[in-house]
């Protein structure tokens, strides 16, 4: 009886192994000759923590599903390759977009794709991959290209969209740009700038585009909140009143001139720039 | 009577609706962010300090030195690691010899704790070569291989990030959070972490997490109490502290944290709310505040951005070691370096208070100097 019990055990942890190292477009050795796979782990929810951390909060934040990670040998060339399930396309994106940094290349038929010398990542359906390798020369990176192709073949999900707004002539050239947050660990990460306006606040979602534009820089936001509360203080915080009777409410903070445009009771159009209030308005005017 | 008895049930349901919209106003006019969890802060400033408490003996001096071509092929030239250290001590200290300036801190009998920081893998760890060169420097000041310990949290890392029996031969190294014989857990289900700790030594602050069982080897123990490794209460007598010099978000991770959440367990519950008060308060338990003789800032390679694990696009080479025996001071400065790095990048504006709250809140524990106008700021350039 003992015997069976143990078989039917080791046959249930060797389907829910495989079960979980199957969702995800992993390698296998049959893709490259002479391949060979030094470890493979799969890691869920807290236990990220095992692997990366305190680098695990900011993938907990945006939404972590699972994580495979695989070190491949290819000809005595390393690599890791790790393929992070996120809980939806957004927050895959959102991951990419804090993680990615002057990119050398990107790849045509992958959306949001960055590829560096010594790492290739991109964010395809609900993954964030990121490939790396350990020396940053030609065979490798070279390598790296042929196993980034290898594993994005393997994915057959939708795209994330950006909201349309950063869809408009004067912002569309800089769109690869678009970082999403997520919570307060995102805007850490992608926009330090912006803390005291949302630190302490509850869930909310904010896509930013830090855009160079003939006029000047200015960053510009759609941001959803999840409660009225969040709202007001974000308002209180950024010295901006609303006036229901015009279309944009506006605040000046030293040399930087901030604007709202309520979409909604809980979703604004938030743009921050060193422009004068009344060139800062024709601009978002022209964008929206 | 029943009339009387509703009355009070109205009034009080009244009450406690105004108290509730009282809160809720209050809170939406201050807009603060919720108040902080209490620590266990006051019993550590119940021990006296001695002559080793940090700040120690060069209370806000940093020395900083640079090399050109202390790399080669994104390699660390242990020669290069070798000087850059060697320079750093004597202008520390102010000797003319190697033997006399490492004299200052640690004695031949002494068991001397080298804490790096395996966490990000071999590509963003405490070096090698530099580590190395501590080690030859030890020597040299009369310590013995065997009287050395090179130690971090998790065992495996270490071995990882390259500080194994090859690299350092004679050289005890050890995590708290180890396996024995493959396994992290005895025969009967304990973990053998928990052999590592030193329970009569705890960080308490009210907030905990729930691990699962993946993690829970890495976290040892949950609930309200993150206890100290016997590493640093009973293994050693002095420790000598060398982080890499990356960044945590628009913060750094240098001295103090590489001290704070290297040398306590349960740490997963302090990181969300309690991150730079952590980093602060553990260093002023006497385990740390009194052993900590010197700091050296491994900058040869970092990052900027990424931080604190390892996004390769972010590395840099930074070309330079910190010494100090000031945490606070050494941190404020290797801040610095990093926030420019990362305004120079463009992956910042400008420098942000929040970033150095850590290093005030240990200023305020009188564990160093977090002001930069305060710090007596040496720069050696070598070629």
């Amino acid at each position: 009886m003992k015997v069976i019990a143990n078989i039917f055990f080791f046959l249930a942890l060797t389907i829910s192994i495989n079960a979980q190292i199957n969702e995800f477009p992993r390698l296998t050795e049959n893709d490259f000759p002479g391949m060979k796979i030094t470890r493979e782990q799969t890691f869920d929810g807290s236990s990220l923590w095992g692997y990366i951390n305190g680098g695990a909060d900011i993938f907990l934040e945006y939404g972590f599903d699972k994580l495979l990670l695989q070190e491949v040998s290819i000809n005595g060339l390393n690599f890791k390759i790790e393929i992070y399930k996120m809980n939806n396309p957004a927050s895959a994106f959102g991951i990419y977009s804090v993680s990615h940094y002057k990119c050398e290349e990107r790849v045509k038929k992958v959306k949001y794709s960055c590829l560096t010398q010594y790492q290739m990542q991109c964010a395809m359906d609900c993954y964030y991959i990121s490939i790396i390798n350990s020396n940053g020369s030609k065979e490798e990176v070279e390598a790296s290209k042929k196993i980034f192709t290898q594993v994005t073949n393997k994915i057959s999900g939708n795209d994330f969209s950006t909201p349309p707004l950063f869809n408009n002539k004067l912002l569309s050239e800089q769109k690869d740009q678009i970082k999403y947050f997520k919570g307060i660990l995102g805007v850490q990460n992608g926009m330090m700038e912006w803390y005291d306006y949302f630190d302490g606040l509850g869930e909310f979602e904010i896509y930013l585009l830090p855009a160079k534009l003939d006029a000047g820089d200015v960053n510009i936001a759609q941001i959803k909140f999840h409660s009225g509360s969040d709202v007001n203080t974000f308002l209180k915080r950024t010295g901006i009143e609303i006036n229901p009777s015009t279309k944009y409410s506006k605040s000046e903070r030293g040399s930087n001139t901030l604007l709202v445009k309520m979409l909604n009771n809980n979703e604004m159009i938030f743009v921050e720039g060193k422009i004068n209030s009344s060139k800062l308005e024709e601009l978002v005017k022209k964008i929206w | 009577m029943k009339t009387l008895y509703n009355r009070t049930i109205n009034y009080a349901l009244i009450l406690i609706i105004m108290l509730f919209y009282t809160n809720y106003s209050i809170a939406q006019i201050t807009s603060e962010p919720p108040a902080k969890p209490k620590t266990n802060i006051e019993d550590a400033l119940k021990y006296a300090r001695n002559e080793n408490s940090m700040p120690g003996k060069y209370p806000g001096k940093v020395v900083q030195v640079n090399h050109e071509s202390c790399t080669s092929e994104n390699k660390i030239i242990y020669q290069a690691a070798y000087d850059m250290v060697e320079n750093g001590m004597l202008s520390l200290t102010g000797e003319k010899n190697i033997k006399a300036a490492w004299r200052k801190f640690v004695s031949p009998k002494e068991r001397i704790g080298l804490k790096v920081n395996p966490v990000a893998g071999p590509q963003l760890s405490t070096s090698v070569e530099v580590t190395k060169a501590i080690v030859s420097q030890l020597e040299i000041a009369g310590v013995k291989r065997s009287n050395i310990l090179i130690w971090d949290r998790r065992e495996e890392q270490l071995f990882e990030a390259g500080f194994n029996h090859e690299n350092f031969p004679g050289i005890k190294i050890i995590g708290t959070e180890r396996p024995e014989n493959g396994s992290m857990y005895d025969e009967k289900g304990k973990l053998h972490s928990l052999k590592m700790i030193d329970t009569t030594w705890y960080y308490w602050a009210d907030c905990e997490d729930k691990y699962d069982s993946a993690t829970i080897p890495y976290m040892v123990n949950e609930g309200k109490y993150s206890y100290f490794t016997k590493i640093v209460t009973e293994m050693v007598d002095k420790i000598i502290n060398v982080p890499i010099l990356k960044n945590a978000g628009s913060s750094v991770t240098l001295c103090l944290k590489n001290l704070a959440y290297g040398s306590v367990t349960n740490t997963g519950r302090l990181h969300k709310q309690l991150w730079a008060e952590t980093c602060a308060e553990v260093n002023a338990f006497p385990p740390l505040r009194d052993k900590v003789v010197l700091n050296i800032v491994d900058g040869i390679k970092g990052c900027f951005n990424g931080g604190p694990g390892a996004n390769p696009q972010f590395f840099c080479e930074y070309k330079t070691v910190l010494v100090g025996t000031d945490p606070v001071a050494v941190d404020r400065i290797g801040y610095n370096i990093v926030i420019n790095e990362r305004i120079k990048r463009g992956v910042q504006k400008e420098d942000n208070a929040r970033g150095r709250i850590f290093m005030d809140l240990a200023q305020n524990l009188n564990l160093g100097i977090a002001v930069l106008e305060k710090i007596k700021w040496e720069k050696i350039e070598l070629k």
